[in-house]
């Protein structure tokens, strides 16, 4: 049960609101929104069964972070249905067993403390999605990272998300003394054996060469820097961060020299006018865009960048919304991934145990990370390196998976809140394993 | 573990609000600047909501139009729809149509709503628009009414039997021709090869592109040459203004040596053996580098770089109509802008017929064919005759202004007659026109590069005693002067003297 049912069932109504709302606005301004409204009526009702179902099985975790991710959709879902209505309804399909997923995630799994039971199993499940895609994967957009299976194709660089986090979860609860304490002594420094971080560096290693292989830079950042945020949570040594900051720049430095498609984005990000018909032409058409938008935006379905920017509903469906949306609108959906990673850090600090506080931190700084890299590349403050914007963007694979997530948020949040935190616990019956 | 989930807090927090501010700068600081790039349709969709102006030759012939689709299927005999459609306008759609084809490609400029706008169609684009110095495009799409506004049309100075001497005579050549009366200042042909027809560069644009980069430059302004022989009328300026004796003979052997100072420098003629005995006319007339060269280092550089500035060399020329990023590259002595105060021995020689560092843009040398032409006065270049409102109202009207003053009318008149006598015995005696007194220089310039033929130039007006055009020819690789750029001269300035009787 909520701790204030009502209440909470407000939250729910929001994001129901703003997709009617949004449907609305795409009428008023002349498009064909008929198809959409079964659509919106079935996740309208999936919503509120979802928080039905809640209060039904008695959950106590956070009541924010659900609708705020909702919130996301449902913009994501407006502006899809404006830029390509055929995608929208596929989308609306997507969404609708994402929340489906969530709940079996949430109610399925019962403790997520289930799932750190078999480390390695997990670490072998990043190993071979990464190396089937490389093998059997399909070329898009330049990356070698998506799979047919059938009729459907899905991108396995989304799921290895989950497998990778939750074995960086559950390694560095069982080293994490070890690894903050360092047991070989290196001149004033004390550093863990290789025995100990060996694991964790192989796998973090390989990943980011298969991602390379595929070409995948943007996964391949998201991964590398998880990975040391995750390493960062666990030891609290900074020393690790600003270990990994070279590390970085000079793999950086490395690919630069080596690969000529990271030159060109290089070159991109630098001066996109000089190339503003060819390869430039992307990023210029997003600035263009965003820059159009002023305060309130043009208003939905009055903005050329839906139609002009290259893949405009999945990686720069952001510039969409500052457009028509304006810095209102874009400022709202920054204002709900922020909202989102404070739920998520709330939750790992208030965590049952290690394992869930990693999990959930390492969660809330993958949804950051990922909202940065993506925002930050269509408003050129970085390179561009493609990633859809969780939620919002187009994409059957990253919404489930991220779906998955909300899932396991939901669960670690539902049994600290159930069981005590680990403090209260540390309190009353000394440290549980 | 809190504490570094707190410190990452707290560093999201500030990327966060990077973010924002990159936000900021893009919609509220930069957004203007935005909406001007090439690539960026959105102010190119606005302008659609006003009916743009016409813009017409001298004589009223169409060099650009817009027409209604159907206007398009009467005068082309298939319907022709923009490119690209403004979404959700309610007004009609217009097609810019250039009747002349490829004829004004770099003066008049192209229209594209893929490609933008270059040339005059760029530069007076407010005035097609009919819009005020301080309005803009985006306060007058916002004023929402039933009709749509109209634009200004454009009379220009040019004239298309001018203009298409001009491009018929560099058609498969690379260069440019620029044509100028004198007395006024009014450009009456600019034209830039190769060329491609604006009309099909929606269509084309791979097969025009492949023509290579130069094909959108317009050489006539934005491309300097070394002038080679031609700045000798520049030379011949600084030497008159020196007090030079204009009938003092200097025997040319085809070979001189100058030192001063330390200094040495030979000199050579394109003719072996030289010219013999020559005076300042026969020098021009046979363009004798010797003469020139050692009478320049004479004279000493001083005297030769005021000359060179009283042309205008160093100084933006005033051609408002192209303003913007069609500028005229100034001409220049050093790294092709500037004038240097002075100049050694070997640059001045070497200058003074051409060479060195000279650099210069074909409407620059018609400029200076001009000013002797008008008894020493460089008159202000203008491509704009007048511009008329939408109800018919002149709002803009051409008047002539001197721009400098490079020579008095004696040294005019000195310089005019040694151009006469290259016609009449002279570099250019094959193509003296029956009837017409021509005045005219030669040059071949080298290019650095000695694999590949001279450029040739050719600066002339006609007739000489009452002069109603000045030319200036460029053909890249056209090795002599008289033999490739003199032709086309020839026919502009016929083309002209045809018109004016």
């Amino acid at each position: 049960m909520f701790k204030r049912p009502v209440a909470t069932l407000t939250l729910f109504l929001f994001p129901i609101a703003l997709l009617w709302l949004g449907l609305g606005l795409l009428y008023t301004s002349g498009k064909q929104v008929d198809n959409f409204i079964w659509q919106a009526a079935i996740f309208s009702v999936v919503l509120l069964a979802y928080y039905a179902l809640s209060v039904l099985l008695g959950y106590k975790g956070d009541r924010f972070l659900f609708p705020a991710v909702m919130c996301l959709t449902a913009i994501g879902l407006v502006v899809i249905a404006r830029i390509d209505p055929e995608l929208a309804k596929r989308q609306f399909l997507w969404v609708t067993c994402g929340i489906g997923v969530a709940a079996l995630c949430m109610w399925g799994i019962k403790d997520y403390r289930r799932l750190a039971r078999y480390q390695y199993v997990w670490a072998l499940l990043v190993l071979i999605l990464l190396a089937v895609t490389l093998i059997f994967g399909a070329t898009r957009g330049g990356a070698t990272s998506w799979l047919g299976v059938g009729s459907l194709s899905f991108e396995p660089e989304e799921f290895v998300k989950i497998a990778m986090i939750i074995f960086l979860a559950i390694y560095l609860k069982n080293n994490r003394e070890l690894l903050t304490i360092g047991t070989v002594q290196v001149g004033r420094f004390s550093v863990p054996e290789p025995r100990v971080f060996g694991p964790l560096a192989l796998l973090v290693g390989v990943s980011l060469l298969l991602l390379a292989a595929q070409k995948s830079l943007g996964t391949a950042l998201v991964f590398y820097g998880v990975a040391l945020f995750m390493v960062y949570l666990a030891t609290e040594k900074g020393s690790y961060l600003l270990l990994g900051i070279p590390v970085f720049l000079g793999t950086g430095f490395l690919g630069y020299k080596l690969f000529h498609h990271v030159q060109t984005r290089v070159e991109i990000w630098l001066n996109p006018w000089a190339t503003v018909y060819a390869q430039g032409s992307q990023i210029a058409q997003s600035l263009f865009a965003i820059g159009s938008g002023g305060l309130f935006g043009l208003g939905l379905g009055h903005g050329l960048g839906a139609t002009r920017i290259p893949a405009s509903e999945t990686d720069f469906i952001f510039a969409v919304i500052a457009e028509e949306f304006g810095f209102i609108g874009a400022m709202a959906i920054l204002l709900l991934f922020i909202v989102i990673i404070y739920r998520c850090f709330v939750i790992a600090l208030k965590a049952n145990d290690e394992f869930g506080t990693l999990l959930a931190g390492g969660l809330g700084f993958l949804f950051a990370l990922e909202a940065l890299i993506i925002v930050a590349g269509v408003t050129k403050l970085l390179p561009l390196t493609g990633i859809p914007l969780p939620w919002v963007s187009y994409g059957g694979s990253s919404f489930l998976v991220h779906m998955f997530l909300l899932g396991c948020l939901s669960n670690i949040s539902h049994i600290s809140e159930s069981y005590g935190t680990a403090s209260q616990l540390r309190v009353g019956k000394g440290i549980t394993g | 573990m809190t504490r570094s989930i707190k410190r990452a807090a707290l560093g999201l927090t500030i990327c966060f609000s990077i973010l924002s501010l990159g936000l900021v700068y893009w919609q509220f600081i930069n957004s203007d600047e935005l909406l001007t790039k090439p690539g960026n349709l959105r102010a190119i969709y606005m302008e659609q909501e006003i009916w743009r102006g016409g813009i017409f030759d001298r004589n009223g012939e169409i060099l650009a139009k817009s027409y209604t689709p159907d206007e398009m299927l009467k005068l082309v005999g298939k319907k022709v729809m923009p490119a690209i459609r403004p979404p959700g306008s309610n007004y009609p759609l217009q097609v810019r149509y250039f009747p002349q084809g490829d004829l004004f490609a770099h003066v008049v400029g192209e229209y594209s709503f893929i490609y933008g706008k270059t040339g005059l169609e760029s530069s007076l684009n407010k005035t097609l628009l009919g819009l005020g110095p301080n309005e803009s495009i985006e306060s007058a799409a916002d004023q929402l009414i039933n009709e749509p506004r109209r634009g200004n049309d454009v009379v220009l100075t040019l004239d298309s039997k001018i203009q298409a001497a001009a491009v018929e005579g560099l058609a498969g050549k690379s260069g440019a021709a620029v044509a100028i009366n004198p007395k006024t200042g009014e450009i009456l042909a600019m034209a830039s090869a190769p060329t491609f027809d604006p009309n099909q560069l929606d269509t084309n644009y791979q097969a025009i592109n492949a023509i290579g980069q130069q094909v959108f430059v317009n050489k006539a302004i934005n491309a300097t040459f070394a002038p080679g022989s031609t700045m000798k009328l520049v030379t011949a300026g600084a030497l008159l203004r020196s007090g030079i004796d204009v009938n003092q003979v200097y025997n040319d052997t085809g070979h001189d040596r100058v030192k001063a100072n330390g200094e040495s420098r030979d000199v050579v003629d394109e003719l072996q053996g030289g010219y013999g005995n020559v005076d300042f006319y026969k020098a021009l007339a046979y363009s004798s580098n010797t003469y020139f060269a050692t009478r320049a280092a004479m004279a000493g550089s001083s005297q030769f770089l005021a000359a060179t500035r009283r042309f205008g060399f160093g100084q933006q020329i005033p051609l408002w109509e192209l303003e913007n990023q069609n500028n005229p590259i100034r001409a220049g002595l050093v790294n092709s802008t500037g004038v240097p105060s002075q100049l050694n021995l070997g640059a001045l020689m070497d200058s003074a017929y051409g060479q060195a560092q000279v650099q210069v843009t074909p409407l620059h040398m018609a400029m200076i064919g001009a000013a002797i032409a008008n008894n020493g006065q460089m008159m202000r270049p203008a491509l704009v005759e007048k511009v008329i409102g939408p109800n018919q109202q002149t709002v803009y009207r051409f008047q002539p202004e001197v721009w400098l003053n490079p020579l008095n009318p004696g040294e005019a008149q000195e310089i005019k007659q040694g151009m006469l006598d290259a016609v009449q015995y002279g570099t250019a005696s094959n193509l003296a026109i029956p009837g017409i007194s021509m005045a005219a220089k030669t040059g071949s310039a080298e290019t650095g590069d000695r694999n590949k033929p001279a450029n040739g130039w050719f600066v002339a007006f006609a007739p000489a005693d009452n002069p109603v055009i000045a030319v200036a020819v460029l053909v890249e690789g056209g090795g002599t002067g008289a033999g490739s750029a003199g032709p086309i001269a020839r026919n502009m300035i016929l083309a002209a003297v045809r018109e004016s009787r």
